[in-house]
């Protein structure tokens, strides 16, 4: 894509004043925006979890609009790049667009008919900027009433300069069935991404999102720093599908929390392979009677890299229920941490949780933790904790070189059977994207 | 070296944890042979299985060398030797949570093999070997019983197709009906076919089945004695401690 605007880097009063203009968005939307700027100032950065101290917030810029024309083409992307997406045996369209090559629209058209249909039953799939301007009262409702700029830094910092990210509305009782993507993309050096998403499931209704990202390899640090809001009302279904591949670079700070009404289900799946630092820990509010949250979690931690991932679970009614499955995979040298919280609020009568922890450590330079933090505030509910940590299994190693499947192909298969368990939750296309990510990870760390 | 024979051992020796397990091992198998392997617990059977194999913590020491179709294999890793065309079934197959056995063999063939071609072959072959649908479709291993494992084992090594068949214990904990599937199995794929097979048993009962060309015994580490089939019945009726 290319940049027609651009602000000076470092983030001011000045530069909101200028994001929201260039933006032009509604006077309530300023104030929200210079509120969430004085969080931002105040807040310091989470004391515990991975080092953000390297992050300087004066080097990026927070706002640049870009053409939809087409960027740049198909032999500018590094040949590695390019590689990677051939043996990840994606369509060439979507190639085209992971690398930047074809156009938001482009990928828009792939899309038409399935955009056509659910507008037909009501359903709103808007870009959010679109979303404030064509539906501003349901907008202005529902935006930042899970996730405050309170909350912490970084959704501060996102409520601040937040631009780009989804508008997601569906009627009452509409069921879509069909897995909706969405594609995402740090394509410009030393750029902020602030998404932010907005997704409201009415009654009765269901909806099965999936984002995944791909980045191409960047040199500078790139910070995401998205916030996303799900709203799920009474009886409805939500499946929110992330598969994460951001460049080693990358510090992926994000902030996903849904507010789950009576007898509604959300589902949070959450497979980070890629960044430099993750932090993030999707979190269901589980507001209604009956309310029922599931976190399935897959972290691949490599050289490099630190992810601290995990899950909250807040049971604020009775009969909720919970369950977190989180799956981590360590290698050379990298580090990945589980970090949960459950809270049983004293009016939570008979809620369960489950919450269980594998983490599989293929060589002594890796590193895996967990900390689990339980708050049982009712004696009538209950809660389990399973936590394993494991090292790949010498006698099934060999047996499978026994019968010709080299040390990688065998590891490979090894770590990917670890994480079937998440891998099986998310559509075909997108588990054997990841299954061949993985093995492409362990190919690569092997040399 | 003649062109007849296919393995070739030279002075195998093994100490594991100071322990004595094989001691001045030679032995020549002849290309398209059967030969059984018996002996009591411990003589050292199932690691010389190992070492032909190429286990990682059964490498031989002083200068014992394994000659495979000409080739020194001494040094060579496992998965070489699979490719080259050496199958060990195991005694104890692990048991796998996530890994089905068309997947394993999917990634053993590749690039070779299509996916769909080894998808076919499993259905075709687990049939033959009376498995059921249930029990292949399953992450390998998973809650199969002893008899499922073994004829598991005898479905990758028809796949695998490899020229030297070892097969350790294939007939332990098998019902009298799978072992005559069993028996029938391995003469129709590798007896027909001219395969070398090396079996290791304790038992007459399949040899009945499959009857050997020699029958090599171990006692502690050695092998030291062998003869034709007569020998195997022998043992059958005196036990080894005659020997």
């Amino acid at each position: 894509m290319k940049t027609t605007f651009q602000l000076a880097k470092g983030l001011t009063e000045e530069t909101i004043r200028q994001i929201w203009q260039r933006k032009k968005e509604p006077q309530w939307m300023l104030e929200f925006r210079l509120r969430a700027f004085q969080i931002f100032q105040k807040l310091p950065l989470p004391k515990w979890g991975p080092d953000l101290s390297q992050i300087n917030f004066e080097e990026f810029s927070y706002y640049q609009e870009v053409t939809e024309s087409r960027p740049r083409s198909w032999k500018d992307i590094p040949q590695e790049i390019k590689a990677t997406y051939e043996q990840l045996g994606l369509p060439e369209a979507e190639q085209r667009f992971l690398a930047g090559i074809a156009t938001q629209a482009e990928s828009q058209i792939l899309y038409e008919n399935l955009r056509r249909q659910l507008e037909k039953k009501g359903v709103i799939f808007l870009s959010i900027d679109e979303g404030l301007k064509k539906h501003p009262q349901l907008f202005r409702r529902y935006f930042a009433s899970v996730i405050s700029p309170a909350d912490n830094k970084l959704a501060a910092l996102n409520s601040a300069a937040w631009s780009g990210g989804s508008f997601i509305y569906i009627p009452p009782g509409v069921k879509i069935s069909q897995p909706i993507q969405a594609y995402f993309l740090i394509n410009i050096p030393s750029v902020g991404q602030f998404e932010r998403t907005l997704i409201i499931v009415d009654e009765g209704a269901e909806l099965n999102y999936i984002e995944g990202c791909s980045a191409p390899l960047y040199h500078q640090s790139s910070l995401h720093a998205g916030v996303v809001e799900v709203i799920v009302k009474a009886g409805a279904k939500m499946r929110y599908t992330t598969i994460q591949n951001w460049s080693k670079n990358v510090y992926n700070l994000t902030t996903q929390r849904a507010k789950v009404h009576q007898n509604a289900t959300m589902e949070w799946i959450d497979g980070n392979i890629g960044s430099r630092i993750t932090m993030k820990y999707p979190c269901c509010l589980l507001v209604g009677e009956g309310a029922k949250g599931y976190v399935l979690s897959l972290s691949f931690a490599s050289r490099g890299q630190h992810h601290d991932t995990g899950a909250k679970m807040f049971h604020l009614a009775a009969n909720t229920s919970s369950r977190v499955i989180s799956k981590s995979i360590s290698l050379e040298g990298g580090h990945s941490s589980y970090r949960g919280l459950v809270h049983i609020a004293p009016k939570a009568a008979n809620s369960k949780s489950s919450v269980s922890c594998d983490a599989l450590i293929l060589d002594p330079q890796s590193r895996s933790d967990t900390y689990p933090t339980m708050r049982i505030k009712n004696p009538k509910s209950l809660m389990r904790h399973e936590a394993t940590v494991s090292v790949l299994d010498k006698k099934k190693l060999n047996y499978l070189m026994s019968r010709g499947l080299s040390r990688t192909e065998a590891e490979g298969l090894l770590v990917t059977s670890f994480a079937a368990p998440i891998t099986q939750q998310i559509p075909l296309e997108y588990a054997s994207e990841l299954n061949k990510l993985i093995k492409l990870e362990m190919e690569a760390s092997v040399g | 070296m003649s062109k007849s024979i296919i393995l070739e051992l030279e002075n195998i020796n093994l100490i594991i944890n100071r322990k004595r397990i094989l001691e001045e091992i030679n032995l020549s198998l002849t290309r398209g042979k059967s030969y059984a392997l018996m002996g009591p617990n411990g003589s050292g059977k199932s690691s010389l299985a190992k070492v032909i194999m190429g286990y990682p913590d059964y490498q031989p020491q002083n200068g014992g060398k394994i000659i495979f179709q000409d080739q020194d294999i001494t040094n060579l890793s496992m998965d070489k030797r699979a490719k080259l065309g050496i199958f060990l079934s195991s005694q104890a197959p692990p048991e796998f949570d996530g890994i089905k056995v068309t997947a394993l063999l999917q990634t053993a063939s590749a690039p070779k093999r299509s996916r769909l071609q080894i998808r076919k072959e499993v259905e075709k072959l687990s049939q033959e070997l009376q498995l059921e649908p249930t029990v292949v479709k399953k992450p390998l291993n998973q809650t199969a019983s002893g008899g499922e494992r073994k004829k598991l084992e005898l479905l990758q090594a028809a796949i695998l197709d490899p020229t030297l068949l070892i097969l350790d214990e294939i007939d332990t904990g098998v019902d009298v009906d799978s072992l005559k599937t069993i028996s029938r199995f391995i003469k129709n794929h590798f007896v027909k076919a001219n395969k070398t097979l090396l079996l290791i048993t304790h038992y007459q009962r399949i040899l009945e089945h499959l009857t050997p060309d020699r029958v090599l015994v171990m006692k502690a580490g050695r092998i030291t004695r062998s003869g034709d089939y007569s020998l195997a019945k022998l043992i059958d009726k005196k036990g080894y401690g005659w020997i």
